[in-house]
């Protein structure tokens, strides 16, 4: 099973145009200002099966450009993600981006050449949001595809039905703040 | 011989107007009393086939009175749904302007499936 901190289903700061973005639970790296350590954990959150996971993909696939995996740490779960991401590959158009916290050298090291293989786009290397580009290096593996902006300054705010805020991407303290008495979801 | 025949039917009237419909509509010589459908007169027959009546009557009511239920909570939830709106549209005006104020530009906002989607960007100088 996957152990999951969060699905959003239509995304758009996660890589390019429309995204499946897949939230990962559990990751130890420690990132400096590492946005979502609620994520670090590694006790049960979302358990879904790599077929659930899926088949919710394939139903979206017409209104996605991508599907992109993120934590937590998606190369601890890199066994079951393998599979997600080779269904991906194998039976639908969708381009995937991945975000890690390893750098590359590391993920190679560590035999992780299966996940790497399926993925299009790698966003790599320890967080820290003092430095450029939060210190993460982005590698176009697949030359096939549009190559992606890094642009640390987007955010996504979405409103439900009931006017509940969710929050994704890169927002500034300051504007966490201003939004800080509707919401604290983050992701 | 004839005598006074009193027939209480077995709904309680919670909506007047439609009670009188229903008997206007099957034009039996029914009243209403106490917000029940009775037969409250003198009658030759002994009030022969007026519990059928009544029962008719009160089919026809609760009929309508079932209508007349889904139609006002269809317009309880469209005038909630309607509120939400509102106020989702007013909250994402408020976002989005101060958003603004801190150098963020809208690049892209969606609107779809009761949900309002803002993609900002901080501008660059």
């Amino acid at each position: 099973m996957l152990n999951i901190y969060n699905i959003e289903t239509s995304n758009y700061v996660n890589g390019n145009g429309c995204r499946y973005v897949l939230w990962l639970q559990g990751c130890d790296l420690g990132c400096v200002g590492c946005w979502n350590q609620q994520s670090w954990s590694f006790a049960d959150r979302i358990l879904k099966s790599v077929d659930e996971v899926f088949t919710q993909i394939k139903s979206l696939e017409h209104k996605l450009d991508g599907v992109t995996f993120s934590g937590g740490e998606p190369f601890l779960q890199s066994s079951e993600l393998s599979q997600l991401a080779k269904l991906i590959k194998e039976k639908t158009l969708l381009d995937l981006q991945v975000f890690t916290g390893f750098n590359k050298d590391e993920l190679i090291k560590k035999e992780q050449i299966e996940l790497l293989n399926y993925t299009d786009i790698l966003v790599a290397g320890r967080f820290d949001d003092t430095k450029k580009n939060n210190n993460q290096i982005v590698y176009i593996l697949n030359d096939s595809i549009d190559t992606w902006q890094f642009n640390n300054s987007d955010v996504e705010i979405e409103l439900d039905e009931d006017s509940n805020i969710k929050i994704t991407g890169y927002p500034t303290n300051k504007l966490i703040n201003e939004i800080k008495g509707d919401s604290d979801a983050r992701v | 011989m004839s005598r006074v025949i009193n027939i209480k039917g077995k709904v309680i009237i919670q909506n007047m107007q439609l009670a009188k419909e229903a008997i206007n509509e099957c034009r039996f010589d029914i009243d209403i009393i106490n917000n029940q459908f009775v037969f409250n007169k003198y009658d030759y027959y002994d009030g022969e086939n007026k519990a059928s009546e009544i029962n008719q009557v009160e089919s026809l009511y609760t009929q309508k009175f079932n209508i007349y239920l889904e139609q006002a909570a269809e317009e309880e939830r469209l005038k909630i749904e309607e509120e939400k709106r509102v106020m989702r549209e007013e909250k994402a005006d408020l976002l989005i302007a101060n958003a603004k104020k801190q150098g963020y530009k809208l690049k892209k906002e969606i609107r779809e499936d009761k949900t309002i989607k803002l993609v900002l960007q901080k501008r660059i100088y």
